[in-house]
């Protein structure tokens, strides 16, 4: 401490320790305390699900061999995330999933439809007649009247910590896609 | 001297556990990190002004140097 390198160095490196020490303790507390789960409700309007025979999907993406089985539909979202907004978050991330079986394989699982919160104040979701983002395609290319249950998940980014997620049971929308006309 | 060294080395503990301690409970109640963050700096800077320039208060035991001696030719 007899020089100025030297005080600097010490003060430098125990502002640095104390400060990850004050952050490990907000990330232990996230980890412990984790984030409450929530309840929501999606709906689906049945006059707004149609199959269709397309090349291209949505945002242009070019399926290649010709003409797949798109599923559109349109849902209504009620979800309020404002109890998952603590100090320790920064952003969540709203996904709507759709599910299905086939014959060929047990479990399958598409993205319809994205959105991430980055404050309390758009938190709280009321949402109608949100067309899916992502396109509902399956891996053979072709519907044949699978029953699709819909479910709400999110993942909740923290400023320090582990990312942590949650879901809604998927509650069955009811629909059924046949093949398209 | 040592100890002004001594000095200095405690408060630059005190008062930045000081300051990360204020800063946290502040920043808990106010639910934002940013608080916590922003007072700590606070914290920081005001341990700079305290312990890195020369105060004399450091200096109030200077250690005795031996009078020089003559170098014999």
């Amino acid at each position: 401490m007899y020089n100025l390198q030297q005080r600097a160095n010490v003060l430098f490196s125990f502002a640095i320790t104390a400060l990850g020490s004050i952050l490990a303790i907000v990330a232990a507390i996230s980890s412990i305390t984790g984030y409450p789960s929530i309840t929501s409700d999606i709906r689906v309007d049945s006059d707004t699900l149609r199959v269709v025979s397309r090349r291209y999907g949505p945002d242009y993406f070019d399926y290649g061999t010709p003409k797949s089985h798109f599923a559109r539909l349109a849902f209504d979202l009620d979800a309020d995330f404002t109890p998952i907004f603590n100090w320790n978050t920064k952003q969540v991330f709203v996904t709507v999933i759709a599910e299905y079986e086939t014959k060929t394989h047990d479990r399958n699982s598409v993205v319809l439809w994205d959105k991430i919160i980055s404050s309390k104040e758009d938190a709280n979701l009321n949402l109608r007649n949100v067309p899916n983002k992502y396109a509902l395609i399956d891996v053979s290319r072709k519907w044949s009247h699978q029953q699709v249950n819909l479910s709400l998940h999110w993942d909740v980014t923290p400023y320090v910590g582990l990312i942590q997620g949650g879901k809604t049971p998927s509650n069955p929308a009811n629909i059924i896609l046949s093949p398209a006309a | 001297d040592f100890e002004g060294q001594g000095l200095a080395d405690q408060l630059t503990h005190l008062i930045l556990i000081s300051f990360a301690v204020i800063g946290f409970v502040t920043g808990y109640v106010s639910e934002s990190l940013l608080i916590t963050v922003g007072i700590f700096s606070v914290g920081i800077f005001l341990a700079a002004v305290v312990v890195l320039p020369p105060w004399p208060m450091y200096n109030r035991h200077p250690q005795k140097w031996l009078p020089s001696t003559k170098a014999t030719k």
